[in-house]
């Protein structure tokens, strides 16, 4: 990333357009402010956008169908700005292919974190295969829908941390990966891995996903060098049709 | 026994119910007395004629003296049977009672005399003044016997037989010089001794049977009513309230259905305005949030984003409440166990005390963003309120429970019912001057229950509270639908 990255804020309040162009301009970031759907179709027509902020409840054509259209137009990043309650549209806005989404009332730190991994995701998958689905020795990883199914115990739940930890084994198997490359992976994608040490992140990933988490199979120690992710990964899913 | 489709007949009212009851009693009596007769009828009444009973007397005279002695006691019990006759053997000349001059007796005498060839003095027969039981309708009144194979019939007999008075006694001296006296045994009272007393029994079964299956049906639906009652308020689910049965009842189960459909229409409205304004207050609160992030000195900034951070906890328990999602997204299957260790995870990470101790897997039916909602209240509660928050996990075919306790001052008995209730926060000991909007237990009940679990809350000595969830294993789910 050369240049700082342009970032188109679509949000029909005032106060929140100014307070996060604000705080995303002080962060190292190009920010375009608009209201509605004719100024972004505008914006999308004549500047090089790398990431759209969109809140799914506007005046006039909504968030969705705006998503709809950027999808048409090409592979931007789009992070939704949804409220809590609005549970379907966060999960129709994934599918119509959002990069990820932010609840309301959020934080702008937060928000930062976010835009940085999309981002990132999107300079690095350009060489990548692509996809959010992720399976490995029958288990199933939805990293859109921050989902992790197994055949055996049904959805599992993970934290934050774990889900960091395991986006960063899939997109990389068996791989040695060091404490600090897991770290700086993993850190990339949430701003809330932070002091627990690499370590017990694994400790809590293994109890989660090995059979027996004392003899681990799938995450595996490699003495003086880090972990390694050693089941075979197949990558699938919507995100590979943009690439 | 009034259930079925031809209930409707009953439905019609107490008045109706109580008739057709009696109706059918008596038809029920009335059948009973009409097989009773057709099957088990023993008459009463044995009418012999004269003409029989002579044959019969002959017959037994012969009989009972050709045996020997010794036998002749059992052989006079089956001929008593056999013939419907009383005997009697006496050693004495019997006293002959007040003899009537009977034209019947006198005309049966000298018949005896002829066939059994006795002498005068050997023969008596007498006619004894005894009232009868009841009136023996025309003794004149000719019948025609039927006599059974081998059974002595007077031959050659033409003139119109006569039925046997009931007080006539003969008694005939044998040749060994014993006299014998023979009398008809019209009245029997072994029938007399049953008659009565069975139908009247029976009848009374009957009556009770019907008594009591009435009494049933009148009450049943008021055990409906009463089940469905208890229900309305558990749940935020319409409880239909059985109309079927009596229209008095009727009347009540469509007035307890208007009054929770009132009930339900207005907790509606209260949940939507909730959803209205907690959904406008969010809006505020971004402002408030993005503006206090991007501007302002660092000490300010912490405090108005912990105040936001707070509200919109807040605001979220109140808008699941008020959506009740836990009704919505579909159930899978979901590993409750790992569920429990990310919260306890997410907990540690955040610097409180919790542990989890039990199963790493454990596979449940549920929806998983309620049921994690539901976990995060209870185990944010126990840190809150108790300083700790301690999870434990067991499971066997049917459930799988798990135990949240604290060290906390726990909840006085009394108030426990209570702090399962919306907004209410029980401000005491317990709750000082933590923040929160008091919905945590009620989500986390609501979402519990819809789960088909169950939540129970308990303090523990010496300190704290006890909370126990207990939810609906997977093998017992399955076992349902095979």
């Amino acid at each position: 990333m050369n240049r700082s990255p342009q970032i188109l804020l679509v949000d029909d309040d005032p106060i929140i357009r100014s307070g996060v162009t604000r705080f995303l301009s002080d962060n190292g970031l190009q920010v375009t402010a608009v209201t509605d759907g004719p100024s972004l179709r505008e914006q999308l027509a004549s500047v090089q956008i790398d990431l759209v902020l969109l809140d799914l409840m506007l005046v006039g054509e909504d968030g969705l169908s705006l998503l709809r259209f950027i999808r048409t137009q090409g592979d931007t990043p789009v992070i939704i700005l949804t409220a809590m309650a609005e549970e379907s549209d966060r999960v129709v806005g994934l599918e119509l292919g959002a990069d990820d989404y932010v609840c309301k009332p959020f934080s702008l730190r937060e928000l930062l974190a976010r835009m940085r991994v999309a981002l990132r995701r999107r300079s690095s998958s350009q060489s990548s295969t692509g996809g959010h689905l992720f399976y490995f020795d029958a288990w199933t990883f939805d990293t859109r829908a921050r989902n992790l199914i197994s055949p055996r115990w049904g959805h599992v739940e993970l934290t934050t941390g774990e889900f960091s930890l395991l986006y960063a084994f899939v997109e990389h198997p068996n791989r040695v990966l060091t404490r600090d490359q897991l770290l700086d992976l993993a850190r990339g994608r949430s701003s809330f891995l932070v002091d627990r040490a690499i370590d017990v992140q694994v400790m809590r990933l293994r109890r989660k996903i090995e059979p027996d988490p004392k003899s681990p199979r799938l995450i595996k120690t490699v003495r003086n060098g880090g972990y390694l992710f050693t089941p075979v990964v197949t990558r699938r899913g919507a995100g590979a049709q943009h690439v | 026994m009034f259930e079925g489709k031809g209930a409707w007949l009953l439905n019609g009212g107490i008045s109706r119910r109580i008739a057709l009851t009696m109706i059918a009693s008596l038809l029920a009596i009335q059948a009973q007395a009409f097989l009773q007769l057709k099957l088990f009828s023993t008459p009463a009444l044995h009418l012999i004629g004269t003409r029989q009973f002579e044959s019969a007397a002959v017959y037994v005279y012969n009989e009972l003296f050709a045996a020997p002695i010794s036998a002749r006691a059992q052989l006079l019990k089956a001929l008593e049977r056999r013939f419907s006759l009383k005997l009697e053997f006496d050693r004495e000349r019997p006293r002959e009672v007040s003899l009537l001059d009977s034209s019947q007796a006198s005309h049966l005498a000298q018949d005896f005399r002829a066939r059994l060839g006795i002498a005068p003095g050997g023969l008596i027969v007498s006619q004894l003044e005894r009232p009868a039981p009841f009136p023996v309708p025309n003794l004149q009144a000719e019948i025609s016997p039927t006599p059974s194979p081998g059974e002595p019939s007077a031959p050659g007999n033409t003139e119109p037989d006569t039925l046997v008075s009931p007080n006539l006694r003969i008694a005939a001296q044998g040749p060994d010089g014993t006299w014998l006296s023979i009398s008809p045994v019209v009245f029997d009272e072994r029938s007399y001794l049953q008659g009565p007393y069975v139908p009247l029994l029976v009848g009374g079964i009957i009556i009770a049977l019907f008594s009591v299956g009435t009494a049933r049906s009148i009450v049943k639906p008021l055990d409906r009513l009463v089940l469905a009652a208890a229900r309305i308020g558990r749940s935020r689910e319409f409880v239909p309230v059985s109309s079927e049965g009596l229209h008095e009842f009727s009347a009540v189960a469509r007035a307890f259905e208007d009054m929770q459909e009132r009930l339900l229409r207005f907790i509606d409205d209260r949940t939507q305005m909730l959803g209205a304004i907690s959904h406008d207050l969010r809006s505020c609160l971004t402002r408030l949030r993005v503006t206090a992030e991007s501007r302002g000195d660092a000490t300010a900034q912490k405090i108005l984003i912990r105040e936001i951070d707070e509200m919109s906890a807040m605001l979220e328990s109140t808008l699941a409440f008020a959506r009740g999602e836990a009704h919505r997204s579909p159930s899978q299957s979901v590993d409750v166990a790992a569920l429990l260790i990310s919260l306890v995870d997410d907990a540690i990470d955040a610097g409180v005390d919790a542990y989890y101790s039990g199963p790493n897997h454990a596979e449940i039916r549920a929806v998983p963003i309620s049921l994690k909602r539901a976990f995060r209240n209870l185990i944010d509660n126990a840190v809150k309120y108790g300083g700790v928050a301690r999870v434990s996990l067991d499971m066997d075919e049917a459930m799988v429970r798990i135990v949240i306790s604290d060290d906390g001052p726990g909840i006085a008995p009394e108030r426990i019912d209570e702090a399962l209730m919306p907004f209410r926060r029980l401000d005491n000991a317990r709750s000082g001057t933590i923040p929160g909007a008091g919905l945590g237990l009620t989500i986390a009940r609501d979402v519990i229950l819809s789960h088909g679990g169950g939540v129970s809350l308990r303090n523990v000595l010496p300190t704290g509270l006890r909370v126990e969830v207990n939810l609906p294993s997977i093998c017992g789910d399955r076992r349902e639908q095979y």
